[in-house]
């Protein structure tokens, strides 16, 4: 148990550090205007299934508040992951494999299979990204400029996702 | 479904989100100035609509206000009016006859009515708390519509002019010839017909009809209508007149239940015979 926190608390810390110092940096300098590479989603994707619904909304807030830090946007992204971590647990019991999830052990796609990752990752940060940019724009009068970031973000957030996830994963 | 949901409200998640979302939303507002100036932006326009909501709102109730205590001007006037009228005609009779009979109006608004049937009724927002009582006569500034024949403690119902069994009782202005006036066309809530006016009476096409003040169900003296045609009645002495009237019934709103004070006394000489 407490090996499983010490665990997590590392991958926070590296979502957190990946984000803000690597992926800011190449949001800042590629000059991609619509193009945002959201990776620390995946700490919240991957926290254990098992973990109690307050639990995962308040380390997504957390999470979020301290990207937060480093954009100079508080809440944006707070408010953002917040809600995806509220959604997590009614997406997780909405794609439950018919044999049920194991007691132990996270969501990833080594566990339950590509296709199921993919799904369940792609409706995750699809809401999240919509969830984003709307608390960004603050408005639904730049509907479409929020549909297109959305779907440029969301695009090359999977990418860098799937392929992370193919890289590394939480081990029990 | 349900289990999930039950289960989401017993672990406290609901509520979580919804503190953190609003501690974001205020972070996001207070320290983002882009959306800052959105809020403000759209809180002032929602604080616009609201003011202008609020002040048509107090608007339509002074609005209301004023018309209530119009209402209640056009009583007075009408009363002192009426009054003046009655006493006017006494007064031609018998000049030592000091002015004593007079009017009080209570205004009253229309909740119900019906033009339709054969025997028609209107429902008035008055009632016995409000001084109304059986057999008080309805007017509106055109004329009278109605007699009360029933009341609540806050409403009374009203027998329509148009109402086979009314009979009010009417006079030929400067003629002095008087006869009752009943409603037999049911298609024209605007006609009706004035009977027993005798035969021997010079009448005209636009003579004014107006009420005797006999039954001091009416004020004396009120203009309802003119002639609009007359013949004789086959087999009578009696004449019968198509009466136009001014009181539109098919749309009242603000009426007048008119009581007359003073009428014990004539009432109780009156009732004293029997005509039968």
């Amino acid at each position: 148990m407490s090996r499983e926190v010490f665990q997590y608390g590392l991958w926070f810390l590296l979502f957190w550090l990946m984000q803000v110092l690597l992926f800011r940096e190449i949001e800042l300098r590629s000059g991609w205007l619509y193009v945002q590479w959201f990776i620390y989603p995946l700490f919240v994707l991957w926290l254990p299934v098992r973990t109690p619904g307050p639990v995962v909304i308040l380390l997504s807030f957390l999470l979020g508040l301290l990207v937060d830090v480093f954009y100079h946007s508080p809440g944006v992204h707070a408010s953002a992951l917040t809600g995806m971590g509220f959604l997590r647990s009614f997406v997780l019991s909405q794609l439950e494999p018919r044999e049920g999830y194991q007691v132990q052990g996270s969501p990833t796609a080594a566990q339950y299979g590509l296709g199921w990752f993919i799904r369940y990752s792609g409706i995750l940060m699809f809401l999240h990204i919509l969830f984003y940019n709307i608390s960004d724009f603050f408005t639904l009068y730049y509907w479409k400029d929020i549909l297109l970031h959305t779907l440029w973000s969301f695009g090359a957030s999977m990418g860098l996702i799937l392929i992370f996830s193919m890289i590394f994963s939480p081990r029990m | 479904m349900a289990r999930f949901f039950s289960s989401m409200l017993r672990s406290g998640s609901v509520p979580l989100f919804l503190i953190l979302e609003v501690v974001c939303v205020s972070l996001i507002v207070r320290f983002n100035s882009s959306q800052h100036e959105i809020a403000k932006y759209s809180l002032g326009r929602i604080q616009g609509k609201l003011n202008k909501w609020r002040t048509e709102v107090s608007l339509q109730l002074s609005l209301q206000n004023r018309l209530d205590s119009m209402a209640a001007v056009q009583a007075r006037l009408l009363e002192s009016y009426l009054s003046a009228n009655d006493n006017h005609l006494l007064l031609q009779v018998d000049s030592f006859r000091a002015p004593r009979d007079s009017f009080h109006l209570i205004p009253a608004l229309v909740v119900n009515n019906s033009i339709t049937h054969r025997n028609n009724y209107m429902t008035i927002d008055k009632g016995r708390l409000d001084g109304l009582k059986e057999d008080l006569g309805v007017v509106v500034p055109e004329g009278p519509i109605g007699i009360v024949i029933k009341v609540s403690d806050h409403y009374a119902l009203v027998m329509s002019l148009l109402h086979q069994q009314t009979r009010v009782s009417v006079q030929l202005k400067n003629r002095g010839y008087f006869g009752s006036l009943v409603w037999k066309d049911l298609r024209n809530p605007r006609k009706m017909y004035l009977e027993d006016i005798p035969r021997h009476a010079r009448v005209a096409v636009g003579d004014t009809v107006e009420t005797s003040g006999f039954s001091d169900i009416f004020p004396a003296g009120m203009a309802l209508g003119k002639v609009d045609s007359f013949w004789i009645s086959p087999a009578s002495d009696f004449y019968e007149m198509e009466v136009s009237i001014w009181p539109d019934i098919a749309s009242l709103r603000h009426v007048y239940v008119v009581e007359k004070l003073n009428t014990e006394e004539k009432r109780f000489l009156e009732e004293s015979v029997n005509h039968e």
